[in-house]
């Protein structure tokens, strides 16, 4: 009995010892390694500062701001008005910050000459009503389409902004990240997708499409002339003070925080000094 | 009467809590599922066969996840029988002692590999060979995902079979060779008409398990909501939809109360599942008995 006794209360102990961090930050897997550099990054820096970085997706990340449970969430979306409304029941305000922006590119295979399409083509592809790619000039073969999980954010700028309310082929194929994206497309000729300009790099097997003859960069990201850009966000709970405020504010957007931005993949929101 | 002591409380109160927690369980899913046909109507849910849960306005029809998924288990446990079945004859009738030793510790082993790495294999390993052999247009379909499946099914398959091999009952065995049967004629001849209710239990028990498995489907079944005409299409079983869209779905919103619908789908399947394997068994152990 006393052993048992022993063992339950380390267990407790260890259990609680959970909510001994400072900053929790939850959310997102795109805005996950902004997150996570950063982090280290503050806690090198601060060597009394505990953050917890957690990557399960926009929507619980905003969640657990709703319950309490996180101090930042992490969203590659805006909150949607029924989100916003709850938090206003709970009686505080989301108070959203862009730390980032992402750009999205059509992808395929080096070894596939299409280079270059439209939003309009790219609709019909992703549609099912454009099926081979000798239709948009390149070589004839079928077209395999590959999409992000019907809950990512991605795959919601991508509805937003290329499909505008058509339905995705049923035929798409459907995968969970983007490096499974890049792996699907570095393996196989014929398909195309979609994933965020930080994992272009990730492989040399595969090429970014230009949409109508403008490049997925930075420049032409933070311009406000490619039409697949998004900004990242954190969101707090209210206008963010002490330890939130410092982590974000006085060192994720500090040209060291955006540093660190460029460096995982992402495009900072102002031009960095060299 | 027996003393009761600490310990007899603490297992007594284990058991009970895992009872209520079940039933909490039960309780959940349905109190998550049901707000959704205040939204959507069971008809659409049950046989839509459109699922497009972030349209608007959504779709939410779980015919062809269904059916992706009944096609995925069918296939995979068409494989697996036959598999474990060989191997099973093969490990009690054919191998020399030591090397069935070495293939029964080779079986648990095999047991013990994850359902993640399986997927892995597929996913890296066996998509490309598949597009390349076949030139398909995509290695991840019915075929990869009910492959994956089988090895991960034939070990519990497989040591089950021999678990009731091994205790069939000795008078009969005798009374066979007695008659100067053969091994193999005992195997076809006795055995296997001997134990038809527990070879249909364990096909239950391992549709049961392929079922609600979730990994291995999710990364290598390809995930297109279509109803799929060959082995070679892609699909999207049950399990894979909750699992890709869980994360990022709104609390309270319809998108979240389909899932849960899915959920209780497979519970209540597999549920079924399992009751049926179970009875087969229980009716076969009595019928042996009362012989």
């Amino acid at each position: 009995m006393k052993r048992f006794l022993v063992v339950f209360f380390f267990s407790l102990g260890l259990s609680l010892s959970v909510f001994a961090f400072n900053l929790v930050i939850t959310g997102s897997t795109t805005v996950l390694p902004i997150a996570q550099q950063w982090a280290q990054a503050y806690m090198a820096q601060h060597p009394e500062i505990r953050i917890s970085v957690v990557g399960n997706g926009s929507g619980n990340g905003i969640k657990a701001l709703l319950d309490g449970l996180t101090n930042i969430a992490d969203s590659s979306r805006w909150m949607k008005n029924s989100e916003i409304r709850l938090a206003e029941s709970r009686g505080f305000f989301p108070f959203p910050i862009v730390v980032a922006y992402d750009a999205i590119a059509p992808v395929v295979n080096v070894n596939n000459p299409v280079r270059n399409l439209s939003l309009e083509q790219l609709k019909g592809i992703y549609e099912g009503k454009i099926t081979r790619w000798s239709q948009v000039g390149g070589p004839d073969m079928p077209i395999v389409v590959v999409q992000r999980d019907n809950s990512s954010g991605t795959h919601e700028v991508w509805e937003e902004k290329v499909m505008k309310g058509a339905l995705v082929t049923a035929r798409a194929l459907t995968v969970a990240s983007n490096a499974e994206v890049v792996r699907m497309i570095s393996q196989n000729k014929k398909v195309i997708g979609y994933v965020g300009i930080g994992y272009m790099e990730s492989s040399t097997m595969i090429a970014d499409v230009a949409i109508s003859g403008i490049k997925a960069t930075i420049a032409a990201a933070r311009a406000g002339k490619y039409p697949l850009a998004r900004p990242l966000f954190m969101i707090t709970r209210g206008i963010p003070n002490g330890e939130v405020s410092k982590f974000i504010i006085n060192f994720g957007l500090s040209p060291a925080g955006q540093e660190i931005v460029k460096k995982v993949g992402f495009i900072p929101i102002y031009r960095l000094k060299k | 009467m027996r003393k009761i002591n600490a310990v007899d409380t603490i297992l007594w109160s284990s058991g009970w809590i895992s009872n209520v927690i079940i039933i909490a369980i039960i309780f959940f899913l349905f109190y998550n599922w049901m707000p959704l046909f205040r939204m959507v109507s069971p008809i659409e849910f049950f046989f839509g066969t459109k699922w497009y849960p972030t349209v608007v306005p959504p779709l939410y029809g779980t015919l062809p996840l269904l059916v992706a998924t009944i096609e995925i288990s069918l296939f995979s446990l068409i494989l697996t029988f036959p598999i474990s079945l060989v191997v099973t004859i093969f490990m009690t009738f054919v191998a020399p002692k030591k090397i069935r030793y070495l293939l029964k510790v080779f079986l648990e082993f095999f047991s013990s590999i994850p359902s993640v790495v399986l997927g892995l294999i597929g996913l890296s390993i066996l998509s490309s060979y598949l597009q390349n052999v076949f030139n398909l247009d995509t290695g991840l379909n019915i075929f990869n995902a009910s492959l994956m499946l089988t090895f991960l099914t034939i070990p519990m398959a497989a040591s089950m079979m021999e678990d009731f091999i091994v205790s069939f009952p000795i008078e009969q065995v005798e009374g066979a060779q007695a008659l100067g049967a053969t091994n193999m004629e005992i195997l076809w001849k006795v055995m296997i008409p001997g134990l038809k209710g527990p070879f249909a239990s364990i096909a239950m028990l391992s549709m049961g398990r392929i079922f609600g498995e979730t990994m291995i489907v999710l990364m290598v079944a390809g995930n297109a909501a279509i109803f799929p005409l060959s082995v070679f299409d892609p699909a999207k079983p049950l399990s894979a939809t909750i699992a890709a869209e869980m994360g990022e779905t709104a609390v309270g919103t319809s998108h979240f109360y389909a899932l849960f619908g899915i959920g209780a789908i497979i519970f209540f399947i597999t549920l079924v599942i399992n009751i049926i394997g179970e009875w087969v068994r229980i009716r076969y152990e009595r019928e042996m008995r009362r012989s």
